[in-house]
């Protein structure tokens, strides 16, 4: 009996000492050989490797510790867990909607950062959602649409190739809740953000009815398969799409003509941090035209700054998926963040698919 | 019983250490998993006794993954113990030196780690991999590998395969030939002397194999996506997606204790088959 108290208490003082952890994590903030740290999150393969390096040769008295995953979702999970100390955040504009709901965004001292200029005018015309960039700085911009290979399919500018019989077997999907489940609301012809019951369910059947043409269900992993011709179309975000169009020249990207996806990922830092000050200026450097052009270069995707584009190459400002004439946007859709109650309807019908 | 004492209180002593390892690391965990399992977090942020995330785990969509699970996993075991108890008696036959070499080949893709060999297998699986580039030298047609449940459980098999051979051939090593000679000697043929010396012999190796693989194999979430294509969701993948991309942690915690639950009685029943106890250890 002695012993079994034993065990509890010793298991009460460990629950205690874990959860303490976690609510003593800020304190870490000047770790690292009296560096202050900055916790930068990110998506994988998302920035110029060089450009963590010299922003830290040109603050010496600051570290970039960046971690990375592969989703909105993860990343609000991540910065929303109790302990886990993140400062800066890049997530896509419904995610930031939701975060400035949810009251955990501190608020971008844009007057006091040389580079906010790069981004007013893009700003204040694309993100209705915070145009005055009060919370969130826009880092890159693109559509989700459809790559395909030349040599297997011809022809394509509808989101119907992905249910055609004839690619059976040759079609990869976004791992991905509101990507893929978009994909069937789109081509049903509703909206993006429906929060209507009957056409997320609809959409969830129609993608549970394609599952036998899918080859793979993926997300970053899809660019191999794409530039090796293992598959013959891919729903795809346009900068990894720009980056395989370049490693294999049979592949096109497409808006498809039903409509698609247009995001803005922004730099957002959290009110729970305690290196404001760092971290602003580690977005403000960020922001910079030759470090903007830098990124996009490496990652693919559009940046929204004009004086930017001075700095990339002209094989990349021709290729589609990286520029796309402002015409063709017109039919693109931004996700919106949507209620719990709604969300819900969406996970259900997600896991429907998946475990199908 | 004076000297008894004395040495249960020194080894008492040396597992200190171990304990609490086992109290901070595995124990209090597991605490905080049935305490996620058994609340729900209501209207306010209130934090409400039920029993709701446990119902909704038996749901049909999450029973069909748990029987997909099921299913994979004792295919996958099978495999392992057709081919692992030959290669293991076959390890038990040769000489000391050529047993050690052998027995370290199958050893050494493990001190790589998993998810690193897993990858390697998607470039050789690939329809422009390898193994396909070779067949195409043939003259035959690509074979699609990859993204299929096929890849899967030869990911599995793969991956599991050591820890069916090595309490195998343990259990052969220890094994008295004497008693094989006695069979042959009261006039039993070679068939009949497997059946019934060989194989109940080796009992307790095959039942601390069977679990060693099953239960990985059960509950394995990365294979399924690197070699399946995120096509074929196991149970693993399922309370993975709770708690990272739904953050559904009450839910995910439901889950997690019904396979732990199913896990216990699995083992419970592998054990009563067990009586030899020779595989206890390694449970």
């Amino acid at each position: 009996m002695k012993k079994i108290t034993l065990v509890l208490a010793i298991t009460m003082i460990a629950m205690a000492f874990l959860g303490g952890c976690a609510s003593s994590g800020g304190a870490n903030a000047s770790g690292s050989g009296g560096k202050t740290v900055v916790n930068f999150l990110n998506w994988g393969d998302y920035i110029d490797p060089d450009v963590i390096p010299s922003f830290e040769a040109e603050n010496p008295d600051i570290k970039i510790n960046m971690t990375t995953v592969d989703s909105n979702e993860a990343m609000y999970v991540t910065t929303s867990t109790e302990g886990s100390q993140i400062d800066v955040v890049l997530p896509s504009e419904y995610m930031i909607q939701r975060m400035m709901q949810e009251d955990m965004l501190a608020e971008m001292d844009t007057a006091s950062m040389e580079n906010y200029q790069y981004v007013e005018d893009f700003t204040q015309r694309t993100c209705d959602y915070d145009p005055e960039g009060k919370y969130s700085l826009p880092y890159s911009w693109g559509t989700f649409g459809l790559i395909y290979n030349e040599t297997m399919a011809q022809d394509v500018d509808s989101w119907d190739a992905l249910f055609d019989p004839q690619y059976s077997g040759k079609i990869l999907m976004y791992d991905s809740m509101r990507d893929s489940l978009g994909v069937g609301l789109i081509k049903l012809g509703y909206s993006l953000n429906s929060e209507n019951q009957a056409d997320i369910d609809a959409a969830a059947d129609l993608l549970i009815e394609q599952k036998p043409l899918v080859l793979a269900y993926g997300t970053d992993d899809l660019r191999m398969s794409m530039v090796n011709g293992s598959a013959a179309l891919a729903v795809m975000y346009a900068g990894d799409a720009a980056y395989s169009m370049q490693d294999n020249p049979d592949l096109r990207y497409v808006i498809p003509k039903e409509g698609a996806n247009i995001f803005v990922d922004a730099m957002c830092i959290l009110k729970t941090t305690d290196v404001y000050d760092e971290a602003l200026r580690f977005v403000d450097y960020m922001l910079k035209p030759e470090i903007a052009a830098k990124n996009a270069e490496y990652t693919g995707y559009s940046t929204p700054e004009e004086a930017a584009l001075e700095y990339i190459s002209a094989e990349m400002k021709d290729n589609y998926a990286f520029n796309p004439p402002a015409e063709d946007l017109v039919i693109c859709e931004y996700y919106k963040h949507l209620d719990q109650d709604v969300l819900k309807l969406y996970e259900e019908a997600w896991l429907r698919v998946k475990a199908a | 019983m004076d000297t008894r004492t004395k040495a249960l209180d020194t080894s008492k002593a040396l597992s200190f250490p171990y304990v609490v390892w086992l109290v901070i690391f595995i124990l209090a965990p597991l605490v905080l998993i049935f305490v996620y399992a058994f609340t729900t977090t209501g209207s306010g942020g209130v934090t409400i006794l039920t029993a709701e995330n446990i119902a909704n785990a038996f749901s049909p969509t999450y029973m069909s993954v748990f029987w997909r699970s099921v299913v994979y996993a004792l295919l996958a075991t099978g495999i392992c113990l057709l081919l692992g108890y030959p290669v293991a008696y076959l390890l038990s036959r040769m000489k000391p030196r050529t047993a050690s070499i052998v027995s370290m080949l199958f050893i050494l893709p493990m001190w790589m780690n998993f998810l690193l060999r897993t990858y390697a297998w998607r470039a050789l699986l690939d329809n422009n991999g390898i193994i396909n580039q070779f067949l195409g030298s043939l003259g035959l047609e690509p074979v699609q590998f990859l993204y299929t449940g096929g890849a899967i459980l030869f990911g599995l098999v793969y991956n599991f395969l050591p820890f069916m051979i090595l309490p195998i051939y343990s259990v052969f090593q220890k094994m008295d030939r004497s008693c094989l000679s006695a069979a042959y000697d009261l006039g039993a043929n070679k068939w009949q002397a497997f059946w019934k010396v060989t194989l109940p012999l080796s009992r307790g190796g095959i039942v601390s194999g069977i679990t060693m693989v099953f239960m990985p194999a059960m509950t394995t979430f990365v294979i399924t996506r690197l070699l399946g294509g995120g096509q074929f969701m196991m149970y693993g993948d399922l309370i993975e997606m709770q708690f990272l991309q739904m953050s559904e942690w009450n839910f995910g915690s439901a889950l997690a204790v019904v396979m732990m639950i199913l896990t216990i009685i699995f083992m419970y029943v592998m054990r009563k088959y067990d009586k030899e106890g020779e595989g206890a250890g390694l449970m």
